[in-house]
């Protein structure tokens, strides 16, 4: 290599090296709220780099410019780490990927990473795809992934048409994931991963996770979970050896709703029984270095700042918004037009046990108000109205401050019917598998004043006929 | 080099730093220090630096930079709004009791601002033509800081030779402020035509899309730092740094749009000159403009804005209004859309007839912000409105 080059690379190695101590010796010493706020943006790094800005900069820029020839080698051959072009990485998307990077990592002894993706939906597909790749030279080669089937209709459109109907790959759904014998038995030599939701939307399935995975590592493939509609607030599956998180940003992290963006998280080393060292050692690096830059569902710098802003929050709103949503719950289920009420933190729920086990607000015993772990379950519930998809309607259509939407995650209450909507492409059949009845009604409880919402919830259902 | 270079490269650098081509948008509200002297020092204006947004930000800055390059201005101030901006300049420039001249013609809200706004803060104003060497200088009083016109003028696109009336201000030690919002400096630069400041509703051509609120004002650097000092600081009005950043990523295209702007305009005015309904056409490209020799002079091209009257009053622009089908009914103008404005039904919808005339607006008056959409579908758009009446 070039002398001028090696020169950028020794460089480079000192700044990760200093970075690398950072994390170790500091950040990751800090509370989740302190990692949520700063992520790495330091005092220094403002200082030195930013103008001394105290909110990091959106870098809306296509391209990096380069001081000399040399320095464009050692980027462009990944050699030292630059952004070169916003495709692949960009500054502001950096500060993004810290963030979630660490949180999803909090309470982890090893190091994570992050590729941030322009939707949720991109961060699944690519989430997947490199345990996809063939690696024979035959014609047609078996390769399976077995995945819960109580998954978002997008994330089952992906599996079901895309990879099972166009490519061949064949997608094993286990029907119950709390059994974990179904998992076992759809798990052979072609299997390339295991892939779950939890909790589910909008059925709000949940499951032992730590068993799953640990089954998945037994067969030497890895656990990849959609952990959207907990976020790292109340669960981070890496803790409990999960390999990869997908997460839909657009949802509860970002409760502000304005706009779209999708994150990888994973551990290093993970489990994977696809012969790649890269792919193994850093797979969010991996991914965003070759597949997604030859892909190219980047997400803007300027939605990565956005989103940025709201993750800030995450903890005391996901507390605030789980014990609104608890109220609305008992609301719900004492309600004599509701025939069922589907919330995993209502003792009745048939999962509640193992869902206690797992969803914790992070940092409770910390918190002045509680000082001891305490259980939290998020802000999605779904409930069956008596009287079917009629009188479903019927109640959605009498709401006043509700919004009728196919929407999650936001700081304001958004209510949908899956059947006709979110999981209307998926078919009859299909949402039969994954307990969607075409009454079920789903309910995000947003930031308002419970009672509110509880008024208009009530004042909707009394709009329904019947007793 | 020319202004067609600047306009794409003036006054904005690479981020040294981090090597982004374009600069990031600081989307900051306030700045750290390194230490409680390094603050200390940066808010006595000891060192350079930033320490809030209100007072100085990066993004806003290189706008600053960037315009002052192209009006040929020493320094510029950012703010809020083309409002803010002409307010600004005016409080800048006057103490309480102090008097100002403003043109007749000249847009409603300057207008309103000099009417209920300034009185407040014990300033009057003189609404005279500041083209009449005469009426002028039966305006002046001793007390008299600021001359305040546009060029061409809002609505009725009316040229006031700046040269003239710069010479004219300097013999009284009056500064002369020029709103360049119609024109824009790849137009017109009053400055080196001799004006001491400019103002722009940056809302208009320099962001160029409608997608944002923004104002400049442009001067010598010690009237600046005193506007700043006496009014931006205390006041506020600053600009959100995005938007900031919307305007420089705007100003990039500024020479082909207005390019595009000016011809199709030039042909609108064409096409409606020689149309049966139209009664009067008002575009300074046209020979029998009364400013049209001026604006050859002081205008590289004539602009966008194309105002007419139409024969049948009233009812006729209502017609027309409803009837077009590429043009947007908006107010604002300088956008890359068409946007046709008629006072009579829309902004002075509660003025009578007879009040609109007093005015100085016929009712049949339309103002068309011609976009750089196809000249062939903006004319064949009007023909089959002017159809309908």
């Amino acid at each position: 290599m070039k002398k001028g080059v090696n020169k950028y690379i020794k460089k480079a190695r000192e700044m990760l090296a200093e970075r690398e101590r950072y994390i170790k010796q500091e950040v990751k010493k800090m509370r989740f709220d302190t990692i949520a706020v700063h992520g790495l943006y330091s005092v220094t790094e403002a200082l030195e780099k930013n103008q001394g800005a105290i909110i990091e900069p959106i870098f809306m820029s296509a391209s990096q410019a380069f001081h000399d020839s040399d320095e464009m080698e050692a980027a462009l051959s990944y050699a030292i780490p630059a952004w070169t072009y916003s495709r692949i990485h960009n500054p502001s998307i950096s500060y993004f990927e810290e963030v979630l990077a660490l949180l999803e990592g909090y309470g982890f002894d090893g190091s994570t990473g992050c590729c941030a993706t322009s939707s949720g939906m991109s961060a699944i597909a690519s989430a997947t795809e490199p345990f996809l790749v063939k690696l024979k030279k035959k014609a047609r080669e078996e390769i399976n992934f077995v995945s819960t089937c109580q998954v978002y209709g997008g994330t089952f459109q992906l599996f079901n048409v895309r990879r099972m109907e166009e490519r061949g790959i064949e997608c094993r759904w286990v029907t119950n994931p709390n059994d974990i014998d179904q998992w076992s038995k759809n798990i052979d030599k072609n299997t390339r991963f295991l892939y779950g939701e939890l909790p589910s939307n909008p059925g709000l399935v949940f499951f032992d996770l730590k068993k799953v995975i640990d089954l998945a590592h037994e067969h030497g493939v890895p656990f990849i979970a959609d952990s959207t509609i907990a976020t790292p607030a109340l669960l981070r599956p890496i803790t409990y050896g999960a390999d990869i998180v997908v997460q839909s940003v657009t949802k509860t992290l970002t409760a502000s709703g304005f706009g779209i963006a999708g994150a990888v998280i994973s551990r290093k080393n993970i489990v994977s029984n696809i012969p790649n060292d890269a792919m193994r050692e850093d797979f969010a690096l991996y991914l965003k270095q070759l597949p997604n830059r030859d892909i190219g569902w980047c997400l803007s710098p300027m939605q990565a700042i956005l989103s940025l802003n709201d993750i800030r929050t995450l903890r005391t709103r996901i507390d605030i918004l789980s014990q609104n949503t608890m109220k609305v719950a008992k609301f719900l289920e004492g309600h004599p037009k509701v025939a069922q009420v589907n919330y995993l933190g209502l003792e009745s729920h048939p999962l509640y046990e193992v869902a206690s086990k797992y969803l914790w607000l992070v940092d409770a015993e910390y918190d002045e108000r509680y000082q001891m772990p305490v259980n939290r379950y998020g802000h999605l519930l779904s409930f069956v109205v008596k009287g079917g998809i009629n009188s479903a309607r019927k109640m959605a259509d009498n709401l006043k401050r509700i919004w009728r939407a196919t929407d999650l995650g936001r700081i304001k209450s958004v209510i949908t019917i899956p059947a006709i909507s979110t999981h209307q492409q998926m078919g009859a059949c299909a949402r039969c598998m994954a307990c969607i009845p075409s009454g079920l009604v789903r309910l995000c409880v947003g930031g308002e004043h419970p009672d509110d919402i509880i008024a208009d919830l009530d004042h909707a259902l009394r709009k329904v006929g019947g007793k | 080099m020319h202004i067609e270079t600047n306009i794409v490269h003036g006054g904005v650098h690479h981020d040294e730093k981090t090597g982004a081509h374009v600069p990031p948008i600081y989307m900051t509200s306030t700045f750290v220090f390194k230490d409680v002297d390094h603050g200390a020092r940066l808010f006595k204006g000891e060192e350079e630096g930033y320490i809030y947004t209100r007072l100085g930000n990066p993004t806003i800055d290189l706008l600053a930079e960037k315009m002052a390059l192209l009006e040929s201005a020493e320094a510029g101030l950012v703010f809020a709004s083309g409002m803010a901006a002409v307010f600004a300049v005016i409080l800048a420039s006057c103490h309480s009791g102090d008097h100002i001249i403003v043109d007749k013609i000249i847009y409603g809200g300057t207008y309103t601002l000099c009417q209920n706004v300034l009185p407040r803060a014990g300033i009057s104003t003189t609404f005279a033509s500041p083209g009449d060497a005469t009426q002028i200088k039966a305006a002046i009083r001793p007390n008299t800081k600021l001359i305040l016109i546009e060029s061409p003028a809002n609505p009725t696109l009316k040229i006031n030779d700046i040269a003239y009336i710069a010479e004219l201000c300097h013999q009284h030690k009056i500064m002369l402020c020029v709103d360049n919002t119609f024109a824009t400096p790849y137009l017109q630069r009053p400055i080196e035509l001799g004006a001491d400041i400019v103002v722009h509703s940056a809302t208009k051509y320099l962001g160029g899309h409608g997608d944002l609120i923004g104002g400049i004002a442009l001067g010598k650097k010690d009237f600046i730092e005193s506007m700043f000092k006496m009014v931006a600081r205390d006041i506020g009005g600053c600009i959100s740094p995005i938007n900031a950043w919307l305007i420089l990523r705007g100003l990039k295209t500024l020479a082909v749009r207005m390019e595009r702007h000016c011809a199709n305009a030039m042909a609108i005015a064409r096409f409606l000159k020689s149309h049966p309904k139209v009664e009067r056409v008002y575009y300074p490209g046209l020979e029998d403009h009364p400013g049209h020799e001026i604006a050859k002079r002081q205008m590289r091209a004539f602009g966008g804005m194309v105002g007419f009257n139409l024969k049948g009053g009233r009812e006729a622009g209502k017609i027309l209004m409803n009837s077009v089908k590429v043009c947007t009914l908006a107010v604002s103008l300088g956008d890359t859309d068409t946007l046709i404005e008629h006072p009579a039904s829309m902004t002075h919808c509660g003025y009578s007839d007879s009040d609109l005339i007093a005015s100085g607006i016929d009712p049949g008056f339309v103002r068309l912000s011609v976009g750089i959409e196809n000249i062939e579908d903006l004319i064949e758009d009007l023909k089959q409105a002017m159809s309908k009446i």
